[in-house]
């Protein structure tokens, strides 16, 4: 256990994900398998269902600390943890004995069956054998309140290392749902499991930002082009009818879409399908924001399935009838994923991702600067004789995005940087005009250079009307371009729009307050896209 | 003659105030005569018309408050007697030079602790508990979530946190209060882990304290002239992190060493890589075995979490007061 608890401690004390890598790295070399796939389980979030709750661990407290329960409440308001307050409060482990982590988590899991006396002894025990730290973590377990400690990616690329084995291996491997109670390290990690690969994603071919000249690609006849849809890209797999949908994030969201799992029975072919999973409503698309709404809930009710359909726009196919096709050319892909549809049932929520047609680079840049009317973030150009690549190594797929829409700001908050690294200011609070006042809109950090963040600075020290600890409210004087990807309505903020991605274009030395943009432009440009 | 049942020392708006001697301890508002127990400002302020101190702090109170002050030195353990009042004073075990007050009168003994901590830091004058029947106690951590490691065992993360920074070349910061808190990192890191930077004001701290022979271990003041190459693999000890001094360290790694450090939540929220709990403040199990050890049944707790603190001792038979004071304790610094 102790051993996972210098691990944690180490995870929460440094931001370098190389220095993370590096403690999951040792961690594994000095660890069992059966204590590691425990590790590795924690690590992403994935506890153990609770079999105490923190009101018990508090009742049961009083029985082995002395502090009486006023005080332990007073405690509570400074760490704001009880799992923490707890592990301090307790007297000092009297008991020598090591005990594992693997061995600490089996014993949490025996609780489940076990009543308030012997969950009590066997809590009771535990705390006398574990010190302060990891009766921390003990407790957090314990009571299921234990939060994902490191992300995927830190946790694939130690385990790619300790393994000597390639991270896309690991990452399939981890994809499919597992459990450390059920699988162990050799299975999980060091075993190809045949049975496990009917729900196994390929991994995506993903696209590369447009930056070269729309004119370099050459010839317009080498390239096909598709909507750039604003979803989630996912990857919807049937094979022996079982039916699977992922998201990029390597998520498994099945479930949070049945629409999908309708196709299980109505139809006949087995494949793999690369698409976007839009919000999909009376033949058009909603915004993000709609579908990420259905995403963070963890159960659905009929409102929201009515409210905010789904569809997977499928624009290739990489698996077909158990074959995989993914070096055949887009054009090949391409004809076989149109027939595949078009044998779908008509109310089918799977669609095809159309082609758009066009002559010319130049006609195509308008086709482009049109793609938000209909609810698209821009174009995706692909090259129709290439193959279905993995991660984004070669330069047969670009995106290329609308332009950002763009607004000029006045600065009305300064944010003193959190890092103490700095004693700039570099997170600030942007408004626009509404009637005679100042609304404010978004925060922005990215975009000015540190000549323009030291100037700003010293106007901050200069201007300062009011401070709230790192954050001052300026005299509302400087004016900013912003641009950003997406506007949506928002019932939260004042402002009644919430923007997204925005970026700090450049400071309108040029331009006085009164100049800067209205909400109801801001307004106005919901109403045609948000 | 109600004055007979005046207590000795007294609780005014000036600081605590002995009638009988006419003379305060650790005044806020400006008196004729002063006791002081350490020489962090909130206790040690300018103006007074006298001071008396330690013979350890009375250079630091010259650095601070001004060369020509009318201060006098007084050995620990030495006595006085104003007005038929005796007055010495004792270890506190806080810093350098910081003592406890003892004020004895017709067979009454008040002991005002100042601030102090029960553990032996190996560089301040270690703690003694003097018998008493009114003990005045600080309880700036006085929650039984604050209790503090053997310092060897802190001292042990520091080093093992420092040697793997220098490993890769990267500056160590500690923030620490440049009187204090810096003398005892100074004192107790591996100094063979590397070189050890120290900003201005603790220098000029660590220097007042050399010339009065009390051995600090070999320090390099920051400038301008310290080189990025310098900085490489070396600790500095700074009140703050963001001096420009520190400007040419090409990587770095901030700690803070304080009390506070205990909780999760502030360790995550202080903008800094690592916390270490080290305070040069008692814990909660050290105020109750002082408090035992004074043998005092009256407590007054002073600064800190005195209604929390005050209430425990209640319920454990003592009869409290808490005291209203101007002292801050141990403030989070940066």
């Amino acid at each position: 256990m102790e051993n996972f608890t210098t691990l944690f401690f180490e995870l929460d004390s440094t931001v370098s994900v190389d220095s993370k890598i590096l403690s999951i790295n040792n961690y594994l070399n000095r660890s069992t398998h059966k204590d590691s796939i425990w590790a590795i389980a924690l690590l992403l979030g994935k506890v153990p269902k609770r079999t105490a709750t923190t009101f018990e661990l508090r009742t049961w407290r009083c029985d082995v600390s002395d502090t009486p329960d006023w005080l332990f409440e007073e405690s509570l308001k400074i760490t704001g943890d009880i799992s923490e307050t707890i592990a301090i409060l307790l007297p000092q482990p009297q008991k020598t004995l090591k005990i594992s982590l693997s061995e600490v988590v089996s014993q949490i899991l025996s609780l489940k069956n076990s009543n308030e006396q012997e969950k009590k002894a066997i809590v009771f025990d535990i705390w006398d054998t574990l010190n302060r730290d990891s009766r921390y973590l003990f407790n957090k377990i314990l009571t299921g309140s234990l939060k994902e400690i490191s992300s995927n990616k830190i946790i694939i690329k130690a385990l790619a290392k300790h393994l000597n084995d390639p991270e896309t291996i690991i990452s399939h491997r981890l994809m499919t749902p597992w459990s450390p109670e059920t699988v162990t390290f050799e299975k999980l990690l060091k075993t190809p499991d045949s049975s496990e690969a009917l729900s196994k994603p390929i991994p995506f071919y993903l696209a590369r930002s447009l930056t070269v000249n729309i004119d370099d690609l050459g010839n317009t006849n080498d390239w096909a082009v598709e909507y750039k849809w604003d979803g989630l890209r996912g990857q919807l797999i049937k094979r022996q009818g079982k039916v699977f949908l992922w998201t990029r994030n390597e998520e498994l969201v099945t479930d949070r879409f049945p629409e999908f799992n309708l196709i299980k029975k109505s139809e006949k072919d087995n494949f793999v399908l690369d698409g976007e999973i839009l919000g999909w409503k009376e033949d058009k698309s909603l915004p993000l924001s709609a579908l990420q709404k259905r995403f963070k809930r963890k159960t659905l009710n009929k409102k929201l399935l009515s409210d905010i359909p789904v569809a997977f726009i499928a624009y290739d196919l990489l698996e077909h009838n158990g074959k995989d096709i993914r070096h055949l050319s887009y054009v090949e892909r391409r004809k076989k994923l149109g027939i595949l549809i078009a044998s779908f049932s008509p109310n089918s929520t799977i669609l095809f991702s159309d082609e758009i047609k066009f002559s010319s680079w130049t006609g195509l840049e308008n086709i482009r600067s049109n793609a938000r009317a209909i609810g698209a973030e821009g174009l995706m150009i692909k090259k129709i004789n290439s193959a279905y690549g993995i991660g984004r190594e070669n330069s047969d797929w670009w995106k290329w995005k609308s332009d950002p829409f763009n607004v000029d700001a006045v600065l009305l908050y300064a944010t003193r940087d959190n890092s103490f690294r700095s004693k700039n200011f570099s997170s600030f609070t942007f408004a626009v005009k509404h009637n005679d006042r100042f609304v404010s809109i978004t925060k922005a950090s990215i975009g000015l250079s540190e000549e323009e963040l030291i100037d700003i600075s010293a106007f901050v020290k200069k201007n300062t009307i009011e401070s709230f600890g790192p954050v001052k409210s300026l005299k509302p004087e400087l004016v900013f371009e912003l641009s950003f990807e997406g506007i949506s309505k928002s019932t939260r903020h004042k402002s009644g729009v919430i923007i997204r991605l925005p970026k700090i274009e450049r400071w309108r030395k040029d331009k006085h307050p009164h100049e800067v943009n209205t909400l109801s432009d801001l307004i106005t440009m919901l109403e045609h896209y948000g | 003659m109600l004055l007979l049942f005046m207590p000795l020392l007294q609780f005014t708006n000036k600081g605590i105030y002995c009638e009988q001697a006419d003379l305060y301890i650790d005044p806020w508002k400006k008196v004729p005569k002063a006791l002081i127990t350490h020489a962090h400002s909130d206790h040690a302020r300018s103006g007074h018309k006298s001071y008396l101190c330690t013979h350890e702090t009375l250079p630091i109170l010259k650095l601070r408050l001004g060369k020509h002050i009318p201060a006098s030195g007084i050995a620990y353990g030495e006595t006085i007697i104003v007005n038929g009042v005796k007055f010495s004073f004792h270890p506190a075990g806080h810093i350098i030079g910081s003592a406890q007050i003892r004020a004895e009168y017709k067979g009454e003994i008040w002991v005002a602790s100042g601030d102090y901590k029960v553990e032996d830091d190996g560089i301040s004058a270690a703690y003694e508990p003097i018998l008493c029947h009114h003990f005045i106690t600080e309880c700036t951590f006085g929650l039984p979530i604050y209790k503090w490691d053997k310092q060897q065992k802190v001292f042990d993360q520091i080093n093992s946190w420092w040697s793997s920074n220098a490993s890769e070349k990267t500056t160590s910061i500690i923030k620490a209060y440049s009187l204090g808190k810096a003398q005892r990192l100074i004192h107790n890191v591996d100094q063979n882990i590397g070189k050890i930077f120290t900003h201005p004001a603790v220098e000029k701290v660590n220097n007042a304290f050399r010339e009065i022979n009390i051995p600090i271990a070999k320090t390099i003041p920051l400038s301008p002239k310290v080189t990025s190459k310098d900085l490489e693999g070396a600790l500095v000890i700074s009140p703050s992190s963001s001096s420009e001094l520190l400007n040419n360290a090409k990587s770095i790694s901030v700690a803070s060493a304080s009390g506070w450090m205990m909780s999760r939540k502030r360790r995550r929220n202080g903008n800094i890589d690592r916390g270490f709990v080290l305070s040069d403040h008692v814990d909660w199990i050290g105020l109750h075995e002082a408090i035992k050890a004074s043998g005092a049944s009256h407590i007054y707790p002073t600064h800190g979490n005195t209604v929390t603190f005050s209430r425990y001792l209640k319920e454990q038979g003592y009869q409290t007061e808490i005291v209203k004071t101007e002292y801050a304790g141990e403030i989070d610094i940066d």
